[in-house]
């Protein structure tokens, strides 16, 4: 397997190629025969802490392969979510279930890498060492040389881990994540404190452990981090899934402008515009979330002659969210509004 | 999965750990050594030979492997508990066993290098002088007490902050040596402080274990 550490280096040999080659390895047909457990099954979990609904009846199931990004705000629930399916939360209701049987089992860990969040390794170990360390823990890890060179350590390879920056200290972990070999990896706020070009490296070894057959979830508030690497996207706001889709219906859902303006319109004439996806008032404007930001500002311009102070901009993460979890208030609204018409 | 390399791996970075770290080193075996010397040795004009010398060598010895295991375990888990480290480890497919026995085994490895300096000090400057046999056993007692000591270390470990776990560890092995009699022996205590050694039973027993 030493020509993938090569490939990432030179990146000369196309994804197809790479797909082909590892097809074709002893190890992976004995991978494939043994994965046909299905790597995560949630049905009608629940999490409490204390009052605080942290996850609430959710039913999520995860089939081999692939890229699932969990999306959400903070303290959404992600991490929760992600602590239950790696055994060291217990769900308070409901069942969890990992390669169909219960989180945290010996025979699950040997198959599961996570990069987890607010980690630290020992400060006094070298990142070599730390990665040797790992790697002894699973039946059939990558050598040493070829994790390194994945997470881009190689020549930080003898430096302590304390005097390395936030974002090598961030890889060393994705290098602990990765290093035994997983078919099921778990990125919790994997690119957090990782300046671009880092970002873009890691983003590219996690598209390639999915070429070679893992199953991948990643929690990220970026949304660019989930439209960039992910094939499906799971939205949690309040402890409950709000979207789960291909990664295109998402964005498509989510995507489109932002208006803001000043207006006499009412939020419900506004609302009624079919493009028109949430329309809230913020103080002396009104912001306006559209697919269609040209013939939305059409309708407004015809039917208000004041409308002044217009700026239209593309919706950020916070847009989305506001977007998904008011979807269904807004939705309400209208039916309401529809009948008393 | 190969355990006995992920034994020796596990025990290997602990080792590693604990002497790359002055702060648990210096006060690990300097300070046994220095107590030692100085109360043991120099104050005691050359140890004097017989019983009381033997009594100050078992007694330093075991204040020398109390620090190993306790630091080793209370300040050392509880650190690696707070940074989230011990949460990587659970969903690492390694035994929890497995870090306990690595911790112990560093815990003795460090014990060992004192007693290796301490019995030096004893022989040529201590008047200590022993059968081999009896040497094997004193041996055998100071590296046994790293079992309990690494108990209650860990349960200081498991139910500390970090920083907290550096306070109650430092005073608890201070105040244990003190009371156990481990710097003098208890008869030269003042009358209310020998009353308050006395009720650390289980303390006692190691301690006449040594001068025996």
């Amino acid at each position: 397997m030493v020509f993938i550490c090569q490939l990432t280096h030179t990146r000369l040999i196309t994804k197809s190629t790479l797909k082909f080659k590892v097809k074709c390895s002893k190890r992976n047909e004995f991978e494939v025969t043994e994965d046909e457990a299905t790597p995560i099954r949630l049905t009608g979990v629940s999490k409490k802490y204390g009052k605080v609904h942290a996850l609430a009846d959710v039913d999520l199931t995860i089939e081999t392969g692939g890229i699932s990004a969990i999306l959400g705000p903070n303290g959404a629930g992600k991490t929760t979510l992600i602590n239950i399916l790696l055994g060291l939360v217990a769900p308070g209701k409901g069942s969890a279930q990992v390669f169909d049987g219960t989180p945290g089992r010996l025979l699950a860990r040997r198959r599961i890498g996570a990069m987890l969040q607010d980690t630290e390794l020992p400060e006094l170990l070298t990142v070599a060492e730390h990665i040797a360390l790992f790697s002894s823990y699973y039946p059939d890890p990558r050598p040493v040389v070829e994790t390194l060179a994945l997470a881009g350590l190689r020549d930080l390879a003898n430096r302590k881990y304390k005097n390395l920056s936030g974002g090598q200290k961030r890889r060393v972990q994705f290098a602990a994540a990765i290093a035994g070999r997983p078919t099921l990896v778990f990125l919790d706020e994997p690119t957090t404190g990782l300046d671009l070009e880092a970002r873009q490296g890691l983003w590219q070894v996690v598209q390639e452990l999915s070429d070679d057959g893992a199953t991948i979830i990643l929690t990220t508030h970026y949304l660019e981090e989930a439209d960039n690497l992910a094939d499906r996207i799971i939205v949690i706001d309040q402890g409950s899934i709000v979207a789960d889709g291909p990664t295109a219906e998402i964005r498509a859902r989510v995507g489109g402008k932002k208006i803001r303006c000043r207006t006499s319109l009412s939020e419900a004439d506004i609302a009624a515009c079919s493009e028109v996806r949430s329309v809230q008032r913020a103080g002396r404007y009104m912001d306006i979330l559209t697919s269609d930001e040209v013939a939305t500002l059409r309708t407004l311009l015809e039917r208000d002659a004041q409308l002044t102070d217009i700026s239209v901009t593309g919706t950020g993460l916070e847009d989305a969210f506001t977007a998904l979890t008011k979807r269904n208030a807004a939705l309400d609204s209208h039916a309401q509004t529809g009948a008393a018409a | 999965m190969n355990l006995l390399g992920a034994l020796s791996r596990e025990c290997g970075a602990e080792v590693l750990k604990a002497f790359r770290a002055p702060e648990y080193v210096i006060p690990t075996i300097a300070l046994p050594v220095a107590f030692y010397t100085i109360f043991g040795v120099l104050m005691n004009g050359g140890g004097g030979g017989g019983q009381q010398a033997v009594y100050l060598l078992a007694t330093y010895g075991v204040f020398a492997t109390m620090g190993p295991s306790m630091f080793g375990f209370g300040v050392g888990v509880a650190m690696e508990r707070d940074r989230g480290w011990l949460d990587l480890k659970r969903v690492a497919p390694m035994p929890a066993w497995i870090y306990l026995v690595a911790k112990l085994f560093a815990a003795l490895i460090f014990s060992v290098c004192t007693l290796s300096i301490l019995y030096s000090v004893a022989g040529w400057a201590g008047g200590v002088s022993l059968p081999r046999t009896v040497w094997a056993t004193l041996l055998a007692v100071h590296l046994g007490v790293t079992i309990p000591f690494s108990l209650l270390g860990l349960s200081l470990g498991f139910s500390l902050k970090g920083n907290g776990a550096v306070a109650v560890t430092n005073i608890l092995y201070l105040g244990l040596s003190l009371l156990g009699g481990l710097w003098m022996p208890l008869m030269m205590f003042p009358g209310w402080l020998r009353d308050a050694a006395h009720t650390d039973g289980a303390w006692r027993g190691w301690h006449q274990r040594g001068t025996t």
